[in-house]
């Protein structure tokens, strides 16, 4: 069984409690949502470095240098 | 500049634990530092957030984060309850014995104002190869008026493994 543990601030003391069914289905629920968030950020910072190097291709299409389509883009 | 740095309590993990909360907090400090090296139970890294949790309050969190990653940098912000605060666990699978470097700040904590604060993190992977966050800023929010009397701290799944270690500092800033 799981275990967390409190520690009294007052006292020091240090106790580990074995985590009730409802917590652990808490924490279940939570990781599930955390993943979920952890998923969508991983996703929107890769269309951020696909759509950034588009424009850096269609930018040296143009005429402009590597460097300076960089310049630009950021 | 702080006037005392006084360690409130310690905790090192003899056995993996689920989440450490640090409860009775005492409110004769200005600010609270929290300072930890962990390692959490799980493989993978999309878990491995610091949740944390105020007064056992699952709501009024609010944050920005900067990350840095191997190939580059992103940043975002949210509102998420409760609050994680950093993908800044050392992973199974990650480097062998290796644990990350945390530090949270929470300005005025006992007070009766909503309560800043700041986040930073590094995590050491040992490897060229990973996408997964290696250092991440985080500027967050509790926007709560309740004197912070507990705080709780858990990796988003699994357990903190034995010698994660946990220390809750007092600052005072006035004699």
């Amino acid at each position: 069984m799981p275990t967390k543990v409190i520690v009294d601030c007052t006292t020091g003391i240090s106790t580990e409690v074995e985590l009730t069914a409802e917590e652990i289905a808490d924490a279940e629920a939570s990781a599930q949502k955390f993943a979920a968030l952890r998923a969508k950020e991983e996703a929107e910072a890769q269309a951020k470095a696909e759509a950034k190097a588009s424009a850096l291709v269609k930018l040296q299409e143009l005429g402009l240098t590597e460097d300076e389509a960089k310049a630009l883009i950021g | 500049m702080a006037l005392t740095y006084e360690t409130i309590q310690t905790y090192i993990a003899t056995s993996s634990v689920s989440d450490i909360t640090f409860s009775s907090i005492p409110a004769t400090y200005t600010d609270l530092i929290i300072k930890g090296s962990a390692r959490c139970s799980v493989t993978n890294s999309n878990y491995g957030y610091w949740v944390l949790t105020l007064n056992s309050t699952s709501a009024d969190y609010q944050f920005t984060r900067v990350i840095g990653y191997v190939n580059g940098i992103d940043s975002n912000g949210d509102t998420t309850n409760p609050m994680y605060v950093g993908s800044n666990t050392e992973f199974t699978g990650w480097t062998s014995n290796t644990f990350s470097n945390v530090e949270l700040y929470i300005l005025d904590y006992a007070g009766a104002n909503p309560k800043p604060i700041n986040f930073d993190g590094i995590i050491e992977n040992n490897s060229q190869s990973s996408e997964k966050a290696f250092q991440e800023i985080n500027n967050a929010r509790w926007n709560n008026t309740a004197a912070i009397t507990s705080i709780k701290i858990a990796p988003g799944t699994g357990s903190f493994v034995t010698n994660t270690r946990i220390t809750l500092y007092g600052i005072l800033k006035t004699p």
